[in-house]
C-alpha cells in the first residue's frame, strides 16, 4: 500500500509541475496581448523604447522568451520588475511580501477551521435550542457577505471606533496589523465549515454504528470524537480546497483595503502597469499553492476515510 | 422479581413526540426474559418491539418518552441486588448497564460497524471500558473472540476495516463486539433479516452455540417465525404496542390463541399450503388514541364489545396467556381449519425429522 501511495505521490507531482508550466504559458499569452508595454513614460522615445525592449529582450517572439523564463525560473531567478521597482529582483521583492500573505492567509485558515468546527459541533449537539438557529444565521450571513465588507466592518468598528488594532498595516507592529485581515478572511472559511460540519455531525449521530457504540457503553465525549468527528470530517475536507481558492481572491482584495503589502496588493499593481514578470510570478505561486494544498487534501483525505485509500491503492 | 429471570418489565410506556402529536408507541408492556433463555419477540414492522429492546439500554431518540412502568435487571449471581433501569439516568444505564451487562446485536451489519476504525479497534474498546484489561490483554482476547466468533484469519482482520469483509463476516465481528464487554443479556435485533440465505443458518448456529458456552440470557426480536422456531424458549407477540399472547415455543406454534397469531402462523409458507393468507387491513396509526381492542378492525373474530374496550389479559395454563375475550369465562374456540391443519403437518415433519 505504501508503495502504491509512493506511486500516487509521484504521478501527482509530475501533472503538477505540466499544469504550472501550462498556466506560465498561459499568463505569457495573456499579459502579451494586454494593451500597452511596461514602458510607458511620455517623454520616451521610439528609438529609447526599442532599446529598452532589447536590453530586457522583449522584442524577441513569445515562445522563445517563455523557454528562456522557464530556463532561469528552474534556477531560482525570476526576474526582474520593469516598473514597480525598477531592475530589483523579483525574489527580492517578495522577501518580506510574500511570509505576510502566507501568514495572513495560515491564520485565517487556521481561525477559520478551528472556530468552524466548533461551532458546527456545538450547533449539531444542541440541535434543537436556541443555539442551533443561531449558529445557522451566523454561518449564512459569513458564507453570503463579501469579505471586503467584513474588512470594512472590522476597520470601522474595530480598529476605528474601539481603538484596539491597526487601521491599516504599519512597519511599527506588523503582527497586530495582520489580526484584521485576518479575521476578515476567516469569515467565509468559518461559516462554511461550520455549516457543512453541522449537518455532517447531524447525520452521523443518528447513524447505526453511533447506535452500536452507545450500546457498547461508551460515554458521550467517544462518541463525538472517536466515533461521530473523523466520519464527519470527510465531506468537511473536500470543502477545503475550493475555499483556499475563495482566501487567495480575497486576500486581494483585503490586502488592498488594509494596505497590506503582500503579494495580493502587489499583483493588482503588477497587472495594472504591465509589469510582466511580477504578474507571472506572483500567479504562478498562486497556483503552486493551490495545487500543493489540493494535494495535502486529497492525501488527507485518504488518512481520514480508509475507504478511499485503499481505492487509490488499487488504481 | 423473579430469581430465575435475568430481565422483567412491567407495565411499560412509552410516547413519542411527533410532528402530529404525542404518539403511544408502547402501552403497558410487560415481558420476563428467564436467565440462559432466549425470549423472541415476535410482530409486524411498527409494532414497537425495537422500541421496547431500546428503552432497556436506553437508546431511545430525544423524542421519546417513558411515561411509566419499570424494567427490572437481576443483579450477576452472588453479587448485586437487581436493579430497576427506569430509575437510572441515560448516563448511568451508559456507564454501568450497555456492553457490561446487557448488549445488542443489529440487523444491518453494513451500516452498524463504523468505517473509519479497525475491527479489533471496535472490538477492544467494549474491553478497555468495562474491565481491566491493558491494551495487550486486551488485543489478545480480542483475537479470541474473533476465532470464536469464527472468523478464520482472525489477526488480520484485527487491521482490518469492516468495508474489507463481507456481510456475514460483518455480522460475526458485530457479534464479538456485543461480547466484548462480558455482557450476560444479548439483544438479537433482526440479527439476520439482512444476510443472504446460506448465512442466516451460519450465524443462527453461532448465536445458539455462542450463548450455551457463555450461558448468555437472549432477547431476539424478529418478524421471521422460522427463526423464532429454530432459537426462541419464549415467545411474546407484539401488536400495535402491547402484548397480545406469550406463552413457550410450544404454546406459540402448536396452540396459538390469539387472531393475530393465527394470521402470524398462517402467512408462513409450508409444502402443503396451496394458497398463502395473509392479514388483511394494516397495523393502525398510533398517533391517534385507540379505542377499545387495536386488532378488531382487521380481526374477523372481533366481537362487538372489542371495539369499544381493550380485551383483558387471559391466562390459558401457567405459561401461556393471550388478550382476547373469545377465552372469557373458561371458552376455548377452535383453531381456523386451514391452520390447524397445517400445525398437525408441520408437528409431523417436526417428529419425522426427529
Amino acid at each position: 500500500m505504501m508503495i502504491a501511495m509512493g506511486r500516487y505521490l509521484i504521478k501527482r507531482i509530475f501533472i503538477s509541475i505540466l499544469t504550472l508550466l501550462v498556466i506560465v504559458l498561459i499568463m505569457f499569452i495573456l499579459m502579451n496581448a494586454m494593451p500597452g508595454s511596461p514602458f510607458t513614460g511620455k517623454h520616451l522615445k521610439a528609438d529609447q523604447l526599442l532599446v529598452l525592449n532589447q536590453k530586457y529582450g522583449l522584442d524577441r517572439p513569445l515562445l522563445e522568451r517563455y523557454f528562456r523564463y522557464l530556463s532561469c525560473m528552474i534556477r531560482g531567478d525570476f526576474g526582474v520588475s520593469y516598473n514597480i521597482q525598477k531592475n530589483m529582483s523579483i525574489t527580492r521583492m517578495l522577501q518580506v511580501r510574500l511570509p505576510l500573505t502566507i501568514r495572513i492567509g495560515l491564520q485565517a485558515m487556521v481561525l477559520g477551521t478551528i472556530l468552524g468546527l466548533l461551532l458546527g459541533i456545538l450547533s449539531a449537539l444542541k440541535h434543537g435550542t436556541f443555539l442551533d438557529p443561531l449558529v445557522s444565521a451566523l454561518s449564512m450571513l459569513g458564507s453570503s457577505i463579501p469579505s471586503f465588507v467584513f474588512a470594512l466592518g472590522l476597520m470601522y468598528f474595530i480598529a476605528y471606533k474601539a481603538g484596539f488594532l491597526p487601521l491599516l498595516y504599519t512597519m511599527d507592529a506588523p503582527g497586530e496589523s495582520t489580526i484584521l485581515p485576518s479575521i476578515a478572511l476567516a469569515m467565509f472559511p468559518m461559516a462554511s465549515i461550520a455549516r457543512l460540519t453541522r449537518s455532517e455531525m447531524i447525520s452521523v449521530l443518528s447513524s447505526d454504528y453511533i447506535l452500536l457504540a452507545r450500546s457498547k457503553g461508551v460515554p458521550e465525549s467517544g462518541i463525538i470524537f472517536r466515533h461521530a468527528l473523523r466520519n464527519a470530517l470527510v465531506p468537511v475536507l473536500t470543502i477545503m480546497a475550493p475555499m483556499l481558492v475563495e482566501l487567495i481572491t480575497g486576500s486581494m482584495v483585503v490586502e488592498n483595503i488594509f494596505a497590506v503589502p503582500g503579494l495580493g496588493t502587489l499583483f493588482v499593481t503588477a497587472v495594472q502597469s504591465n509589469d510582466y514578470n511580477v504578474s507571472i510570478t506572483i500567479m504562478f505561486l498562486y497556483s503552486a499553492f493551490y495545487i500543493s494544498a489540493m494535494l495535502i487534501v486529497d492525501i488527507l483525505y485518504g488518512y481520514v476515510d480508509p475507504r478511499i485509500r485503499l481505492a487509490k491503492g488499487r488504481s | 422479581m423473579k430469581d430465575k429471570n435475568a430481565l422483567e418489565i412491567h407495565d411499560l410506556e412509552i410516547s413519542f413526540e411527533t410532528s402530529r402529536g404525542t404518539a403511544q408507541i408502547i402501552r403497558r408492556v410487560s415481558l420476563e426474559a428467564e436467565r440462559g433463555k432466549t425470549l423472541a419477540i415476535v410482530g409486524e414492522s411498527g409494532s414497537g418491539k425495537s422500541v421496547t429492546v431500546k428503552s432497556i439500554m436506553a437508546l431511545l431518540p430525544d423524542q421519546a418518552r417513558i411515561e411509566g412502568g419499570e424494567i427490572w435487571l437481576q443483579g450477576r449471581p452472588g453479587e448485586e441486588e437487581p436493579i430497576n433501569l427506569t430509575s437510572l439516568s441515560k448516563e448511568q444505564v451508559m456507564k454501568t448497564v450497555n456492553g457490561r451487562r446487557i448488549s445488542m446485536v443489529f440487523q444491518d451489519p453494513l451500516s452498524v460497524l463504523n468505517p473509519t476504525m479497525k475491527v479489533g479497534k471496535q472490538i477492544m474498546e467494549g474491553m478497555l471500558l468495562h474491565g481491566d484489561l491493558n491494551r495487550k490483554e486486551a488485543k489478545e482476547r480480542a483475537i479470541h473472540l474473533l476465532d470464536d466468533v469464527g472468523i478464520r484469519d482472525s489477526r488480520l482482520c484485527m487491521d482490518q476495516y469492516p468495508h474489507q469483509l463481507s456481510g456475514g463476516m460483518r455480522q460475526r465481528a458485530a457479534i464479538a463486539i456485543a461480547l466484548s464487554g462480558g455482557a450476560d443479556i444479548l439483544i438479537l435485533d433482526e440479527p439476520t433479516t439482512a444476510l443472504d440465505v446460506t448465512v442466516q443458518k451460519k450465524i443462527l448456529d453461532l448465536l445458539q452455540r455462542l450463548q450455551k458456552e457463555h450461558s448468555l440470557t437472549a432477547i431476539l426480536i424478529t418478524h421471521d417465525l422460522g427463526v423464532v422456531a429454530k432459537m426462541a424458549d419464549t415467545v411474546s407477540v407484539m401488536y400495535a404496542g402491547q402484548i397480545v399472547e406469550s406463552g413457550t415455543s410450544r404454546d406459540i406454534f402448536f396452540h396459538p390463541a390469539h387472531p393475530y397469531t393465527w394470521g402470524l402462523l398462517s402467512s408462513i409458507p409450508d409444502s402443503g399450503t396451496k394458497h398463502l393468507l395473509s392479514i388483511p387491513g394494516n397495523p393502525p396509526d398510533l398517533s391517534r388514541p385507540i379505542k377499545g381492542d387495536a386488532f378488531a378492525p382487521r380481526n374477523a373474530y372481533a366481537l362487538k364489545e372489542d371495539f369499544a374496550s381493550e380485551p383483558p389479559l387471559i391466562p390459558l395454563s401457567g405459561t401461556h396467556s393471550v388478550k382476547s375475550r373469545l377465552y372469557q369465562d373458561g371458552k376455548r374456540p377452535d383453531l381456523p381449519k386451514e391452520l390447524k391443519e397445517k400445525i398437525e403437518r408441520i408437528q409431523k415433519e417436526a417428529s419425522h425429522g426427529r
